[in-house]
């Protein structure tokens, strides 16, 4: 047993000539030339020797890939975690592109659609009287009041585009500030631009999509869909006229009479830009609809939206 | 990184999954709670104004 330490140095020693001649190796020492032996016939040598040939010759075969090993693992190592931690970042990335668009839309847009509840259970108090709901359709109610003015951010309307689909109105605040306003899915009113019931343009501006927006299809709106506007005092309705797509410094698409410097004269509009195309803003989308009809809250919500109206006041 | 992470991790096999996808669950929601509203406010949103 005392021979362990030195088979595997001699034998190491005898590596190199071992393999360039063969010959020499037995006449230099009767124990490597046993081990050597041992690796071409281990029948006939003892088992001790065969243990310490084995790992003399583990020893010779393992060492320099063993160093080889460690070298680059520390390398590799430090480049998977480089590596890792990118594609960690890429993912987060990517996820953050899903919570925008996908996830922090549809909280938006269930935010908006509770909003837009408790405003209209709000304005409620004035229930519709049985006799106006019984009585003959009534679509002529006069001259509709001008919305009172509110201050910047106030909410003063739920806006239904019944074409958007269900669940597609959303709050009305003044002002088109986007990160108290537009970015929580609201329409913005302009506030330079008239207040529905005021001759001129009602414009409002909202997102086409994420932040909780419905406005995405509006490019499928025909002409004749209606636009309905509720207030405390009631419902304006308005009719879809047209789409324009114009660049985004064309201021004069809110003035009274959109592209002229004509007065309004008794024409009520409503205009609402949007962005476009669908995930950029390089171009503004224009929605224009034109003033129809006003009815007072006592006769209830338009038949159109009464599904929708009932549905809030559950 | 991600196989030093998976090797403390204790358990069975099984086990070892449960926590790895509730851990990551727990850090996609911190994520998506906190972290992404917060770089969320510092982004240009798309303009949808007009104006000069």
């Amino acid at each position: 047993m005392a021979k362990t330490p030195k088979a595997p140095k001699e034998s190491k020693n005898a590596v190199t000539p071992d393999i360039s001649s063969e010959p020499t190796e037995s006449s230099e020492s009767t124990e490597t030339t046993e081990s050597t032996e041992t690796t071409e016939s281990t029948e006939t040598s003892e088992s001790t020797e065969t243990s310490e040939s084995t790992d003399a010759t583990d020893h010779q075969a393992s060492k320099p890939p063993k160093a080889a090993r460690v070298a680059p693992g520390k390398f590799s190592a430090a480049l998977g975690i480089v590596g890792e931690s990118l594609i960690t970042v890429g993912a987060i990335v990517l996820l953050f592109l899903v919570w925008q668009l996908y996830i922090n839309n549809a909280v938006l847009a269930n935010e908006q659609v509770n909003i837009t509840k408790d405003q209209s259970l709000a304005w409620a108090t004035v229930t519709p009287s049985p006799s106006a709901t019984n009585a003959p359709v009534q679509t002529d109610f006069g001259p509709p009041p001008v919305v009172p003015a509110v201050g910047e951010g106030g909410q003063f309307g739920i806006l239904y585009i019944p074409r958007l689909g269900p669940d597609s109105q959303r709050a009305v605040r003044n002002g088109v500030d986007p990160a108290s306003v537009l970015n929580h899915g609201y329409f913005g009113h302009y506030p330079d631009t008239q207040w529905p019931g005021e001759p001129g343009n009602f414009a409002l501006a909202i997102h086409r999509t994420g932040w909780g927006s419905s406005f995405a299809d509006s490019p499928k709106l025909q002409a004749g869909d209606k636009i309905y506007l509720e207030t405390e005092d009631g419902y304006y309705t308005y009719t879809f006229r047209n789409n324009e797509f114009v660049l985004p410094t064309a201021v004069n698409v809110v003035l009274p009479i959109p592209g002229s410097n004509v007065p309004a004269g008794d024409q009520m509009l409503i205009t609402i830009t949007t962005c476009n195309p669908l995930l950029g803003d390089a171009e503004r989308m224009i929605t224009y609809g034109v003033f129809e009809s006003w009815r007072p809250r006592s006769a209830g919500p338009p038949p159109a939206i009464a599904a929708v109206s009932a549905k809030e006041a559950n | 990184m991600y196989a030093a992470l998976w090797r403390i991790l204790p358990g069975p096999l099984w086990v070892r999954i449960l926590i790895a996808v509730a851990a990551t669950a727990i850090v996609v929601a911190a994520l998506m709670m906190f972290l992404f509203p917060w770089v969320d406010s510092f982004m240009t949103p798309k303009d949808v104004t007009v104006r000069q």
